[in-house]
């Protein structure tokens, strides 16, 4: 989930703030003043988006650790920048894996040093291997294993080394959602398919996420899908590849197709809501958003397969010494169980989800990772229900929904070519 | 509702009904008016908010171009154009947010969150600015001032192949600069990668001079030149990572923001013009409607005004005709003129009672005049009499002076004749005459016997008394019954017959002419009857007299109450019996007379006034 | 004098005394003279309407007429009389006692031809009949008698 913006698990304050911006009103270059200096206890500074850097994983977080942890959460093209640009602004970085390259080539981010990871020998073979079963597909572009691992020169590859450039933890499948009320529901991994994004039936009533590494590639699938082109790597496209797309969203955009692009999960919530949208790229929140509000949204299962995120935790460069290793106690309490199930009822999932395990009901555990019906309602983190009794989560299991990764948010080679194309695209 | 009201209340209040409808006709037509002021109004804003919307349009578009400009080309102007835009664009918005739409709030979030991202580009691009042209620069000159140094210090001792191995170093180092400046140009991340190779390149060279050499000069030239290499490629990174922000912002997010706005404004204006449309009809369906509501508002007041008119007029009016009919036949003296009933206190109320005091008075006129008509009608009924007396005494002298000398006439005549027959030597039938002559005597002596009865009658034995004429006429019945007799008549008395007051001698006078009358002309050769009775009238006793003679022609029923009137001249009589009794009658207030028809006989009807005692 | 026109005196008297008196001294100045006396207005009225009606008897030559008469007074029959065409052409010659002013001028303005008051003077009697019959004896009265008899 490379340009997440703005989510938030407390649905009804995030709900509150609708319509805040991709940057929002924080984007200032220089950091404010820490809000908290505390007691002589380290503390460490936290950067990153509103997905992970919840107030309460942070109170949660502190009383475990007995350390201080401040969090500057911010749109992820904001982070990002502060991130890459000045190291020393932050101890921990946590955002999407698209964003690794950046910053690794920026030497924002130092290794992490596996040894000091409590839980890796948990952390399952997705980002290890990159696939979470033999069956499954690696899906295309920076697949996280690919980047996962600090090569002898310095580089990111899939080889192990003890070093790696992230701690692997939140991750998810994206897809796009579509009103049921309007589009006749579709048979998961069968009849749903990326093409929707471009079916003509839809004009005038679609969206796209506002990010070239996520919504480049929902467009990309749903151009394949619908037959209009082929690419040779879609996961790293070349110019004349990024060209021909680029030719076909302005056209089908010139004739009306999309309503636009969307900045913000509560953009995107109120456009579905408001029927401007019956089909768009969707983030998860945004979906039990909607269902929340008796708008029947279906996260699609893609035939093609889900553009998959994973959520990156780096070490600044710049992070040595008391806060290094308040950084890595921070790290090893991530995967310590408690935030794994806390986020699996926002429907995220967690890189050693045996551990969190525990700390779920079972009911839980067989809606949010076995892919069954809830047996009971579910309470989602804000303590309202989200899940109604009966209900099964699109595209199924855990295993089942990483098996079917089509691709990975990623910052292709093209990336500042497809920034300028992405300009033309959107005001077309 | 209306007759009880007052004259100038019926007026006030059909003014007022009139006056509130044409208010509520005027309210209304107000209401209208404004209306479609503010529909008008309201369209006047809607073109301006359409206007604004195409405005906005345009000038996001070029806000965009411009903010472009200033990206790629780094043109100071440009960047002002975006800021002056913006401007213009915030006080468009400010003007139009009297009537804020869900479309203008979005605009201006999204323009605002647009120009917050512009100043952090802004500031990326300065910083990106500096340190590609001053930081990366100066870190290069550093680098490369530090190895040519390093290279003079060793050139005096060095071989020329490691000479020429650290100029391969200084080569690679621009070599960097080359790239980083095409990556800058070109924004194609390939020459990151070349130029982070280069970098490498360089350091693993220096690195190898600084493991091999361990002079001073490497100390002095190859560590700084060394630590310059590392700053440079840092500096490097950032700037590339700072390119990519503001490109990321520029492209992405305030591309995306751009197009809110472009989309909302479009969408205004096209809800706007919709709208518009919409109140175009609408007001035009609600004028026509008014229209129409008004005719007939305006039709339904006539009607009111007019049948409040004729209310009014009617009300007002009908009392008047009313009581002008009343008036008129007041003026005529009409005392029995309708007055229209009236209840109201106002000027008819007055007229209404004025008519009534009038109407009263009239009666009292009308009651006068009756009374003088009375008493006309009685100095008439005086006159008249007197005028009859008078006739009657004319009447009388005549009649006695003809019938005094008729006798006259006769005794000369026979004389005459006597004297002839004697001078002719007819003694016989001379002396035959005398008897004529006396005969003649003795009627002058009984007509003057007779005139002084008659002339008695109401001047001597005036004396009234109760007189039962049960027992009168009884002992009447007895003193003349050998007369009766002789006439060959029967006299029948009825009982029950009433007490008189009158005077006695003259009512037995009366009687004995009512005898001598029946017997000298309703003698019946069949049995001659004279039956006398009463019966009892309103305010008088009538007693009657009634014979089966051959009765009396009409024509004669007054006649015979003539003085000397006799009917048949061969009857003895001097044809005064019955002028007496009228006489003795009308002396006694009561009236007589006949009713008879020829071989029916005859009644007379005597009529006594029962309040003669009193009148007396 | 025609002979062959019997002179006749209608004589309308209710007096039988007075009637006895006319018809003497009438035949004693006429003897030619044929005098009918009727005693009442009524039966006077009756006989001349009766004479001419059954066309067996002739006109009067004269009427003498009283005033005071029973039934119908002399007033009545002379109005009678005057009123019919034939009839008015009779004399007639009121004779009566009474000698006032209301009497002479009604009966002249009922066509009377004559008013004559009964004498009361001794002697006179005879010589007012003579002279009646005498004046009514004269040329002119005798052609319109003569002519209306005529049949």
């Amino acid at each position: 989930m490379g340009y997440e913006i703005h989510v938030k698990a407390d649905r009804r304050d995030f709900l509150k703030k609708s319509g805040s911006l991709v940057l929002g009103a924080a984007a200032t270059l220089a950091f404010p003043n820490i809000i908290r200096a505390r007691d002589s206890r380290p503390t460490i500074k936290v950067v990153g988006t509103h997905v992970t850097l919840q107030e309460k994983i942070r109170k949660q977080a502190e009383q475990d650790l007995g350390i201080n942890i401040e969090f500057y959460p911010g749109g992820s093209a904001e982070v990002l920048l502060r991130a890459s640009a000045d190291p020393s602004s932050f101890d921990l970085y946590e955002q999407w894996s698209n964003s690794i390259n950046v910053l690794w080539q920026a030497n924002a981010i130092q290794p992490i040093s596996t040894n000091k990871l409590t839980y890796w020998d948990e952390i399952n073979d997705l980002t290890k291997k990159g696939r979470i079963s033999p069956n499954a597909k690696i899906g295309l572009g920076d697949a996280p294993y690919k980047l996962l691992n600090v090569q002898p020169d310095g580089s990111l590859g899939s080889r192990h080394t003890g070093e790696i450039s992230f701690l692997p933890y939140v991750h998810n499948t994206d897809s796009y959602g579509y009103n049921s009320a309007v589009i006749p529901k579709g048979v998961p991994y069968e009849t749903e398919s990326w093409g929707w994004l471009l079916d003509e039936q839809y004009r005038g009533k679609v969206a796209l996420v506002n990010a070239p590494t996520i919504g480049l590639f929902d467009a990309a699938l749903a151009a394949k899908a619908q037959g209009l082109m082929e690419f040779k790597n879609m996961g790293n496209m070349t110019r004349p590849e990024v060209d021909e797309l680029f030719k076909i969203l302005v056209d089908f955009k010139k004739r009306g197709h999309f309503r636009g692009v969307w900045s913000s999960v509560p953009h995107s919530v109120d456009l579905m809501k408001s029927g401007e949208v019956v089909i768009q790229s969707m983030f998860s929140p945004g979906v039990s958003a909607l269902k929340g509000m008796g708008i029947p949204c279906i996260y699609a299962a893609p035939r093609e397969g889900y553009r998959a995120w994973h959520g990156v935790m780096c070490l600044s460069s710049e992070s040595t010494g008391e806060r290094q290793e308040a950084a890595y106690e921070f790290m090893n309490w991530w995967l310590s169980g408690w935030p794994g199930a806390f986020i699996a009822r926002q429907g995220y999932y967690i890189s050693n989800p045996e551990r969190s395990r525990a700390h779920m009901s079972k009911p839980e555990w067989n809606y949010w990772y076995a892919g069954k019906p809830a047996s009971e309602p579910l309470r989602g983190t804000d303590g309202y229900i989200s899940v109604q009794l009966g209900e099964i989560r699109t595209g199924g299991s855990y295993i089942n929904r990483f098996e079917n990764v089509a691709i990975w948010n990623t910052v292709m080679d093209s990336y500042e070519y497809t920034l300028l194309k992405w300009n033309e695209f959107v005001l077309s | 509702m209306f007759g009880s009201l007052k004259l100038k209340h019926k007026i006030f209040a059909g003014f007022i009904s009139v006056g509130l409808v044409a208010t509520a006709i005027a309210v209304f037509s107000y209401g209208t008016f404004n209306l479609v002021s503010t529909n008008f109004r309201i369209f006047v804003n809607s073109s301006n908010s359409a206007q604004l919307g195409l405005l906005l349009a345009r000038d996001v578009s070029e806000i965009q171009r411009q903010a472009l400009i200033y990206t790629y080309e780094a043109h100071g102007s440009a960047a002002e154009q975006v800021h002056e835009l913006y401007r213009g664009m915030s006080d468009t918005l400010q003007k139009s947010s009297e009537h804020e739409s869900e479309y203008i709030k979005k605009i201006r979030a999204h323009l605002k969150a647009y120009m917050s991202t512009f100043e952090q580009l802004q500031k990326q691009k300065q910083l990106q600015h500096r340190l590609v042209y001053n930081d990366i620069r100066t870190s290069a000159s550093d680098a490369e001032k530090h190895l040519r140094s390093y290279i003079k210090l060793i050139s005096n001792h060095e071989d020329h192949t490691s000479l020429l191995q650290d100029e391969r170093i200084l080569n690679t180092l621009l070599l960097v600069e080359k790239n980083a400046m095409r990556y800058f140009d070109s924004l194609d991340p390939q020459y990151i990668g070349e130029a982070k190779e280069n970098l490498a390149e360089v350091r693993k060279r220096l690195q190898k001079i600084e493991a091999n050499d361990t002079s001073k000069a490497a100390m002095d030239h190859i560590r700084p030149a060394m630590k310059e290499v590392v700053e440079y490629e840092r500096v490097f990174l950032e700037a590339v990572a700072r390119t990519r922000g503001y490109l990321f912002l520029v492209n992405v997010v305030m591309a995306a923001e751009a197009y809110e706005v472009l989309y909302n404004a479009k969408l205004m204006s096209a809800q706007i013009s919709q709208e518009m449309g919409e109140i175009e009809q609408g007001t035009f369906s609600m004028l026509q409607q008014v229209i129409g509501t008004l005719v007939v508002a305006i039709g339904i007041s006539l009607l009111l005004v007019v049948i409040l008119s004729l209310l009014i007029g009617r009300s007002i009016t009908n009392p008047i005709v009313s009581l002008t009919t009343a008036f008129r036949a007041l003026s005529k003296g009409s005392h029995h003129a309708e007055i229209p009933v009236y209840e109201a206190d106002d000027e008819i109320g007055h007229l209404t009672r004025a008519a009534s005091v009038f109407k009263e008075k009239n009666r009292q006129t009308e009651q006068l005049l009756d009374h003088k008509k009375q008493l006309a009608k009685e100095l008439e009924g005086n006159k008249k009499e007197l005028e009859r007396s008078n006739d009657e005494l004319e009447q009388f002298v005549y009649t006695v002076s003809h019938d005094l000398k008729s006798p006259l006439v006769t005794s000369m005549g026979f004389i005459g004749i006597i004297q002839k027959l004697a001078a002719q030597g007819k003694l016989e039938e001379a002396v035959e005459k005398l008897d004529r002559v006396v005969k003649s005597n003795e009627r002058m002596g009984q007509l003057i016997n007779d005139l002084l009865d008659l002339s008695r009658v109401g001047r001597v034995d005036m004396d009234k008394i109760d007189i039962d004429l049960n027992e009168l006429l009884a002992s009447f019945h007895e003193v003349h019954s050998q007369q009766i007799e002789k006439a060959e008549f029967t006299m029948q008395i009825e009982p029950g017959l009433p007490v008189i007051y009158a005077n006695e001698s003259r009512i037995l006078q009366l009687f004995e002419n009512m005898l001598s009358n029946a017997l000298k002309y309703a003698y019946n050769p069949a049995g001659s009857v004279l039956s006398i009775g009463s019966k009892e009238h309103d305010d008088a006793y009538l007693v009657w007299f009634r014979d089966n003679g051959p009765g009396i022609p009409e024509e004669y029923h007054e006649k015979i109450f003539g003085l000397f009137y006799r009917l048949d001249p061969e009857t003895e009589g001097t044809g005064i019996g019955l002028a007496v009794a009228a006489k003795v009658m009308k002396f006694h207030n009561g009236k007589i007379w006949v009713e008879s028809s020829p071989g029916e006989g005859a009644t007379f009807w005597l009529s006594f006034s029962k309040n003669e005692e009193d009148s007396e | 004098m025609s002979e062959q026109t019997k002179r006749t005196i209608l004589l309308i008297e209710d007096d039988k005394d007075h009637a006895e008196i006319t018809q003497f001294h009438i035949t004693d100045h006429a003897p030619d003279i044929n005098v009918v006396w009727l005693s009442d207005g009524e039966a006077a009225i009756n006989h001349i309407v009766k004479e001419h009606a059954l066309s067996n008897g002739a006109y009067p030559w004269l009427v003498l007429l009283d005033i005071k008469l029973p039934k119908y007074s002399g007033h009545e029959v002379l109005a009678r009389l005057k009123s019919d065409e034939t009839l008015k052409k009779i004399p007639v010659v009121m004779f009566t006692t009474s000698n006032v002013a209301t009497d002479v001028d009604k009966a002249m303005i009922r066509g009377a031809n004559s008013y004559i008051q009964k004498p009361m003077e001794l002697g006179n009697f005879g010589s007012v009949i003579a002279k009646i019959i005498d004046y009514w004896s004269l040329d002119q009265h005798r052609l319109i008698f003569e002519k209306l008899n005529k049949p």
